[in-house]
């Protein structure tokens, strides 16, 4: 039992994150640090990949809550510490006072995901809801993004929990490792619809442009790269108790993954707040798990996985940029930015390795993943799917196109360049790890694998084998990711080698000194382009169709129709709280008395 | 040869070789296109006189550093994406790196050059040059989808994603994929249009709306150094055709007469048509590819059973 402790570390993090509700500000701001170092030296004690401990909490044994480590349990809690380490470097350098309840919604997810059973996950659940919930208050005094959020998550933990009594009472035991096929398929599909909305896949991602916006903008990295691996967790979850992936319900979700990835690039593209797009994107990059996943193949959840990781990865690392440019320079649009390039040189390689391993290009980490999704839907022989994750995958150019461009390129529009200054020594620092991670993956892309590896055994598929770590092989071929790094370094420094040589002086121009169509711009003209990056898209009669269309008006159906349902129970209950017990006590008598009157 | 050094040789000629053919094909393409205009047009290696003649002028007007390495990085995409595309289907003579790499790798790599070349356009602070990328990279939707519908119907086929693998089955069957799937290589020609860059898919450039799209602020050695990588890119791209559709090349003349077919067809192509919008460029290359593809599909369902 040594490492109980370590099983026991979520409990942790919720009790760090009570205790930091009540110690001063300054102390609260280490807890996330601490957090993370306490699980890493727990772990590191004694290094354990499977165990587990119960506490029977009403003496009832088939009640009983559990807790075990696996290695699927671990690379997800691992996603949850890189998150909460880099989160916790930043915020020393922050103005934010969320930590607390960052360290209770960490200490959730990691009960969800270190569940044994049924009850613990839903607690968990409940847990992460509501430590995330908080935060979203603090930034303005209009709470509707917040409330937003609460009805999405109460609707999806009521789904789930709907799932969980519908198991629970068809087998007569909540834990995991027990449910056969008849009672999962029974509860998995509406567990499924809670799990879905925690990993924002349309039509159930309402509530995240809002939440993400109104969060507090470190916080908002937590959530992308951390909370919604919550809901990819629950999928994977899923398929393992209700393997699932030759059934049409499979290729639904697969299709509902694969849409999403479409139409949240469309919709990032035309988002003016930096936030926004990162939020549409990370949308649309859980969308690509999603399908993904629900391939159910090896190839498929271990693509998925790799993906979650490496989205894990760069969005902390892009939202951890953007909150430390927005901490600097209190501009949120990209019409106010532009052209910090030459005065934050850190943040904008950062953004460019993020936009990178985003856009899923060699050499960085991005691309073995998506090389992953598109070999398992190759190897699915379903070409539809793959021409419209490519043609997702290909219009996220643009986005992250404009989102380095409108930051840092181009000309200065609101933002002061005399004054503007690099992001805060936290940030930086925070950064460090992220793009160390990025580069290694990308060099080594198969030494992944040996986590993966375990991870497909466990959940009953082939494991991918792997030679060397530089090379990753699959069925369907194989790249090799160091070869792809040197070369591309190797080319690159010869190439500069070579153009050094060349006579021809370069002297550097005033940054208005542009091929203007024969004219002398002025300071005032309008030379950002920033904002209008992918307006094209419009144009386009497909994109602009559905660019149009949104899910707003179902929700208001759904909004008018429980409206009226609301007015109808107001027929039956007249605003009198004493009457309504009365009519309750009566009924519950009456059925009393039906059941047959025992004691 | 020792293997290494083979290597090393490989590595540092493919590009030159690269270059030159590429440079002597749009000489060639000059002429032709003087001819039709009927005029005469500059001498074959006018290409290489140009080339030249940027690389040695005096003064470089630059917007800093990272105006300064953007061509580089777009030059090491071109390169790089050159060095993953085997010359021939047999033996290790200018095979590059193409053991170490796939199929869908390469249509990554080639995407690193319009990358490098965006930041240093973006950079520039040319609102027009941006405007040029956009177009770039908004026509580019459409290309990926025309390519992967040819390219993912064949890798399905086939089940492989190696380029290695589907010039292997085409020297052992002797048949070329353009024969075997003439509809899968019709709908990559829609593509193939496209990357070339020429009519009716040349919007990047637009000179007559935009003033000049990406090149514009582009002088001098940096004009050149995007000179130089464009014809390495141009061979890159008809190296990948040939090797997907025309069962790769046995030996030089087979390459040339194969990589100059495809130079021809582009050119002659591009020579009579006129320029499509942007977004009716993103429509026609989905709408096409997708209702042929739709077809393809069916016949190779057929063939299957």
């Amino acid at each position: 039992m040594n490492d109980t402790l370590f099983i026991l570390t979520p409990l942790f993090f919720v009790a760090l994150g009570v205790l930091g509700l009540f110690t001063p500000k300054s102390i609260g701001k280490l807890f996330p640090l601490i957090g993370v170092a306490l699980a890493i030296g727990l772990f590191a004690y004694t290094p354990a990949y499977t165990g587990m401990i119960s506490f029977d909490w009403i003496g009832i044994p088939s009640m009983e809550l559990t807790a075990i480590i696996s290695p699927i349990r671990l690379i997800f809690f691992a996603m949850l510490l890189l998150t909460l380490f880099v989160y916790g470097l930043a915020t020393l350098n922050s103005k934010s006072n969320e930590e607390p309840f960052t360290m209770i919604a960490a200490g959730g997810m990691g009960i969800a995901l270190f569940s044994g059973d049924l009850i613990t996950l839903f607690i968990g659940w409940e847990i992460m809801t509501w430590g995330s919930y908080i935060p979203l208050l603090f930034r303005k005094k209009d709470h509707k993004a917040a409330r937003r959020y609460l009805v999405f998550s109460l609707f999806g933990a009521a789904t789930l929990l709907t799932g969980i009594i519908l198991i629970g009472s068809h087998e007569n035991s909540f834990l995991i490792s027990s449910i056969t096929r008849e009672s999962a398929a029974l509860g998995v599909p509406f567990m499924l619809i809670g799990f879905l909305l925690k990993s924002g896949t349309m039509p159930f991602h309402r509530w995240v442009p809002s939440a993400y916006s109104e969060s507090p903008d470190l916080f908002t990295g937590f959530m992308s790269a951390a909370l919604s691996k919550a809901g990819v967790f629950g999928l994977i979850l899923a398929i393992t108790l209700l393997p699932i992936s030759e059934t049409l319900f499979a290729t639904i979700i697969a299709w509902l993954g694969t849409l999403t990835s479409l139409f949240a690039t469309f919709r990032a593209i035309r988002e003016e707040e930096i936030k926004g797009l990162l939020t549409w994107s990370s949308i649309s990059q859980v969308g690509y798990i999603v399908t993904a996943v629900a391939l159910g193949s090896s190839l498929g959840v271990a693509g998925g996985i790799f993906h979650a990781v490496n989205h894990t990865i760069i969005k902390i690392l892009l939202f951890t940029v953007v909150a430390g440019i927005i901490a600097r320079t209190g501009k949120t649009r990209f019409d106010q930015m532009g052209g910090l390039i030459y005065k934050m040189p850190f943040s904008f390689i950062a953004v460019l390795m993020g936009i990178i391993a985003l856009a899923g290009m060699p050499p960085l980490g991005g691309f073995a993943s998506k090389w992953l999704i598109y070999s398992a839907l190759i190897e699915k022989g379903d070409v539809l799917q793959l021409v419209v994750v490519i043609a997702a995958s290909t219009t996220a150019f643009l986005y992250n196109f404009k989102l380095i461009y409108g930051i840092f390129l181009g000309h200065p529009t609101e933002v002061d360049l005399s004054t503007a200054k690099e992001i805060g020594w936290g940030y930086r620092l925070a950064l460090v790890v992220p793009l160390g991670l990025l580069m290694a993956i990308g060099m080594f892309p198969s030494a992944l694998f040996t986590v993966i590896n375990p991870i497909l055994t466990e959940i009953g598929l082939e494991p991918i084998l792997q030679g060397s770590y530089a090379i990753i092989t699959t069925s369907l071929g194989s790249y090799n990711g160091l070869f792809v790094m040197e070369t591309f370094g190797g080319a690159f420094a010869i190439i500069l080698a070579l153009f050094s040589l060349v006579k021809s002086k370069s002297r550097d121009l005033n940054r208005l000194d542009i091929a203007y169509a024969g004219e002398t711009p002025t300071e005032k003209m309008p030379l950002h382009y920033g904002f209008a990056v992918g307006r094209e898209i419009h144009r386009i009669l497909f994109v602009g169709y559905w660019l149009k269309k949104s899910t707003t008006h179902f929700y208001n159906w759904v909004h008018s129709i429980t409206n009226q349902f609301a007015s109808l129970a107001r027929l039956i209950y007249n605003g009198n709280m004493a009457f309504f017990f009365g009519v309750a006590f009566a009924v519950a008598l009456l059925l009393w008395i039906i059941a047959g009157g025992n004691a | 040869m020792n293997p290494t050094l083979s290597l090393v040789l490989n590595l540092l000629l493919a590009p030159i070789v690269g270059y030159l053919i590429a440079g002597i094909y749009y000489g060639t393409y000059r002429q032709i296109t003087a001819r039709i205009h009927r005029r005469w047009g500059p001498p074959l290696i006018q290409n290489f006189i140009d080339n030249f003649k940027l690389f040695s002028k005096k003064d470089a007007a630059s917007h800093g550093m990272m105006f300064h390495l953007g061509p580089i990085i777009m030059s090491a995409g071109s390169v790089m994406s050159l060095l993953f595309i085997p010359f021939f289907n047999h033996g290790t003579l200018f095979s590059g790196l193409s053991t170490s790499g796939n199929l869908l790798l390469i249509t990554y790599l080639m995407v690193i050059g319009p990358l490098g070349n965006a930041l240093a356009v973006g950079v520039s602070g040319n609102p027009f040059g941006v405007m040029g990328v956009v177009r770039g990279l908004t026509r580019m939707i459409g290309l990926e989808i025309a390519f992967f519908i040819a390219i993912g119907l064949l890798m399905v086929t086939y089940n492989t994603t190696s380029l290695l693998d589907i010039m292997n089955i085409q020297a052992q069957t002797g048949v070329w994929n353009m024969v075997a799937h003439p509809l899968l290589f019709i709908i990559s020609l829609f593509a193939f249009l496209g990357f070339m860059g020429s009519s009716p898919f040349d919007m990047v450039g637009a000179p007559t709306e935009v003033y000049s799209g990406p090149r514009a602020e582009f002088g001098s050695k940096y004009l050149g150094i995007l000179m130089t990588q464009s014809m390495i890119f141009t061979f890159a791209k008809l190296l990948l055709w040939v090797n997907i559709f025309m069962g790769g090349a046995s030996n030089w003349f087979e390459l040339i007469a194969k990589t100059y077919a495809l130079f021809l067809f582009q050119a002659l192509w591009g020579a009579v048509f006129p320029r499509f919008k942007v977004e009716q460029a993103v429509d026609i290359l989905w709408k096409v590819p997708a209702v042929l593809g739709v077809i393809a599909a069916i016949i190779l369902q057929i063939q299957k059973m």
